[in-house]
């Protein structure tokens, strides 16, 4: 029973600290895939389909949205990810998206660019010119 | 025929070909070698660019990597007296990027990355400007400020980057490839090297070795002819200025021999002409001038047949002398007619020779003289006129049995030839007439010697006999009858040498053209009876035999003395040569003229004695042995030509002559 309790927590924990996608209201885009928003992230893609430059907003290292956005989207470690961004700063000049400290903040700055891609906590109200969009393919 | 020398083949012609396409190649290398290393040039031109773009953007790299550690700063410390380093950054940052952008110009990519981030670096300059002297700096509107700033210099930052690797990609490229290709000029100039060297070695090789072989062909030819081989021709190797000096080496060469040639073709003449000039100074009559002319001549000529024609004394025929033909036909055409089918008739006529380089043309017009020629294997024939002066004395002709081609000056040697030969003959004739002469005076000094001594021989015995009879006392005045008588006699002799005496001198008036003739208007026929009246009472019983037929009714213009001088002679050679027979004279008109025939019942005159008895010292050489010098007819036929009047005889042998003269009469 406390097995099925804890499945449980870490079931209702994991829905409790869920992640959504928002992009700017701007954006026509309806949905993404797990494979598109990575690429976004690693800058591998630099453009939506219509050729509007993204700009990605991490969150802050350390924090519960980003851990899930890497577990869930990228499915690599934040020190990979620190080790791919400085290769990228040696092979394509790329550096790593800036990291905003909270939901609101991103939600500013995605209110801010037209392109703009970041993520915030599942639960938090969005009060700017933003929207949530789902992701497949999770 | 003059080979042709074409300019473009010359020697010359050559050498400023091979000149120019030295020239080529030189031209060719140069630009080779520039091409093959304008690649390197504009690499390394290009590399250059790349490191002071690297250069500019490395800076305004640093630029904002500062700036963007001071907007951290801000961030943290909030303060706002750092405007200025901002711009700052921002200034040094957007002036190296605009440089950068101004050397990247032919860089596209690199190009668009840099104007990206200038646009960023100037959308980073707002943003910051908006920023700065804020104070709510703990604000979410102020950290979100920053926050835009800071993607803004991270945009630069990136597009800096980004074209940096690209640069760093470009220069690579562009290295590798200058590497790779690092060893083309050095192929351009080692191929152009050999390509130059492999046509200086042939062409320069083939053309020494084709001067060298004119050369040696030439010298060759100047060494045969100095050693006198004039018939030596050099072979014209090529069509180039050596062709030529060497064909006209020949054509030099082969005119001095033909030059000598002539010469000596020349000497050879003249020694013939010499040869035959020095034989006919041996032949004094035409006989002896034919044997040269067919003896000599026709060796000169080294013909193989010749023959000489002449016209016959009469006319009617042509006499051939022929050597060099058979036998039998040297015998047949000894003699042809007029009418023989042979060019020489006509050129007994027209005097003009005529030369036949083939006896084939003979066969239309002369079938029977080409037929002998060809029996005779005569190929080649000349006709040449005895001729000198304006006279033809006959016609020679040469036969070859090898083909002549009679050139000028061949036709000129043999016409000077016979020239020479008719010279010699028109000598020998004149020769033989000067004999004759001598020995027709001689005979006339003897016939008129006789004739003057005849009438002095009685003329002397009867002055003996008187002047015996005187000193005997023997002459008496009783006997004047004597005495007439001798005196008489005397006075005939005289007379008769008086008579023999004017015909002498009337001849010799004659021959030195001194006749002169008064002319005066008479009575014809009363001349005439006067004459034959005056005369016949001379003689005894001549009355009777003289009968006279006269018209009293034609007047003359002449000279009446010489007129009468003529009947005399008329009337004493007809009592002289038909005595005792009748004589008769007749007057008449005959058209204009005055005719006087004298008529005898003589024996008559021989046809060929006709002709001849009005020549000087000519007689009717008979067997009655009648005297007289001679040149009454002659002395008549003068007068009567210087009448501008005719002179004939008519007779025949049993039948009588009569002597006709007519001189014209006034109408």
């Amino acid at each position: 029973m406390p097995f099925l309790l804890g499945v449980f927590l870490l079931v209702s924990v994991a829905r409790a600290e869920g992640i959504a996608l928002i992009v700017n209201a701007e954006n026509p885009v309806v949905t993404l895939s797990r494979s598109q928003v990575t690429d976004f992230f690693l800058k591998k893609n630099k453009r939506w389909a219509d050729g509007v430059p993204v700009r990605f907003f991490d969150r802050a290292d350390g924090t519960d949205e980003r851990k899930q956005f890497l577990r869930d989207f990228v499915q690599k470690s934040s020190r990979d990810i620190e080790l791919y961004w400085i290769g990228q700063k040696l092979y394509s000049g790329h550096s790593a998206p800036s990291q905003i400290a909270s939901d609101s903040m991103v939600e500013i700055m995605v209110s801010r660019f037209p392109g703009a891609l970041g993520y915030v906590s599942e639960s938090y109200e969005l009060t700017k010119p933003v929207k949530k969009i789902p992701a497949t393919g999770l | 025929m003059k080979p042709l020398f074409h300019q473009q083949t010359s020697f010359i012609e050559r050498l400023r070909i091979i000149l120019l396409i030295i020239a080529a190649f030189f031209i060719l290398g140069i630009m080779g070698l520039y091409f093959s290393s304008r690649g390197f040039l504009s690499g390394l031109q290009d590399i250059s660019h790349i490191n002071r773009i690297l250069n500019y953007s490395g800076i305004s790299l640093q630029a904002l990597s500062a700036s963007e550690e001071n907007l951290q700063k801000i961030d943290l410390n909030a303060t706002s007296d750092r405007l200025a380093t901002f711009r700052e950054a921002c200034r040094i940052s957007s002036q190296n990027i605009s440089e950068a952008i101004k050397i990247a110009r032919h860089l596209p990519q690199i190009r668009a990355k840099l104007q990206e981030a200038e646009q960023a670096v100037s959308h980073y300059h707002s943003a910051v400007e908006s920023i700065v002297g804020r104070t709510d700096l703990n604000s979410e509107s102020f950290k979100s400020e920053v926050l835009v700033a800071r993607q803004f210099v991270m945009d630069a930052e990136e597009s800096l980057r980004e074209s940096q690797i690209l640069l760093k990609n470009e220069s690579d490229t562009i290295f590798n490839e200058i590497y790779d290709n690092r060893f083309e000029p050095l192929m351009v100039a080692g191929f152009l090297s050999l390509a130059f060297f492999a046509f200086v070695v042939i062409v320069g090789l083939s053309n020494a070795r084709k001067l060298g072989r004119s050369l040696e062909n030439l010298t060759k030819a100047t060494d045969a002819v100095s050693e006198g081989n004039l018939s030596y021709k050099a072979p014209i190797l090529e069509p180039d200025e050596f062709g030529k000096l060497t064909f006209e080496f020949n054509n030099m060469v082969k005119s001095l021999n033909e030059k000598q040639h002539k010469l000596t073709e020349a000497i050879d003449k003249v020694t013939r002409l010499q040869s035959i000039t020095n034989s006919f100074s041996g032949a004094l009559v035409p006989d002896e001038v034919f044997d040269v002319i067919i003896m000599q001549v026709h060796r000169a000529l080294r013909a193989d047949s010749g023959s000489i024609s002449l016209l016959s004394g009469d006319g009617k025929q042509i006499n051939n002398r022929i050597i060099g033909l058979r036998h039998a036909d040297e015998v047949k055409y000894a003699t042809i007619g007029l009418d023989f089918k042979s060019p020489l008739i006509r050129i007994l006529k027209s005097g003009q020779a005529e030369f036949y380089n083939s006896v084939d043309s003979m066969e239309r017009d002369f079938p029977e003289v080409h037929k002998i020629l060809s029996e005779n294997n005569i190929v080649s024939l000349a006709y040449l006129p005895l001729m000198a002066g304006n006279q033809i004395y006959g016609v020679v002709n040469f036969g070859f049995q090898t083909q002549k081609n009679f050139s000028s000056e061949d036709k000129e040697f043999m016409v000077a030839l016979t020239g020479q030969c008719a010279q010699a003959l028109h000598r020998a004739k004149l020769f033989e007439a000067a004999n004759e002469a001598i020995q027709v005076r001689d005979e006339f000094l003897s016939i008129a010697s006789h004739e003057l001594r005849t009438p002095l021989t009685p003329l002397k015995l009867q002055l003996q006999n008187m002047s015996r009879q005187v000193r005997k006392g023997q002459i008496q005045i009783e006997k004047p009858e004597y005495v007439l008588r001798v005196m008489e006699n005397s006075d005939r002799q005289v007379d008769r040498l008086i008579n023999l005496i004017d015909d002498l001198l009337d001849v010799s008036r004659i021959t030195a053209g001194k006749l002169t003739l008064n002319f005066e208007s008479f009575n014809f026929g009363e001349m005439v009876e006067e004459v034959v009246t005056h005369y016949t009472s001379q003689m005894k019983d001549a009355q009777e035999l003289v009968t006279l037929d006269i018209d009293k009714n034609i007047t003359c213009s002449a000279d009446r003395v010489r007129m009468e001088q003529v009947v005399i002679n008329f009337l004493t050679n007809a009592v002289k040569y038909a005595p005792g027979k009748s004589i008769n004279v007749k007057v008449l008109r005959h058209m204009q003229y005055a005719r006087l025939e004298v008529w005898d019942s003589g024996e008559g005159i021989s046809p060929e004695n006709q002709e001849r008895i009005f020549g000087r010292f000519e007689r009717v050489r008979d067997k009655n042995n009648i005297g007289g010098l001679g040149l009454g007819l002659y002395i008549c036929r003068q007068i009567v030509e210087a009448h501008r009047g005719i002179i004939n005889v008519k007779s025949e042998i049993g039948k009588g002559s009569t002597f006709i003269v007519e001189i014209p009469a006034i109408s």
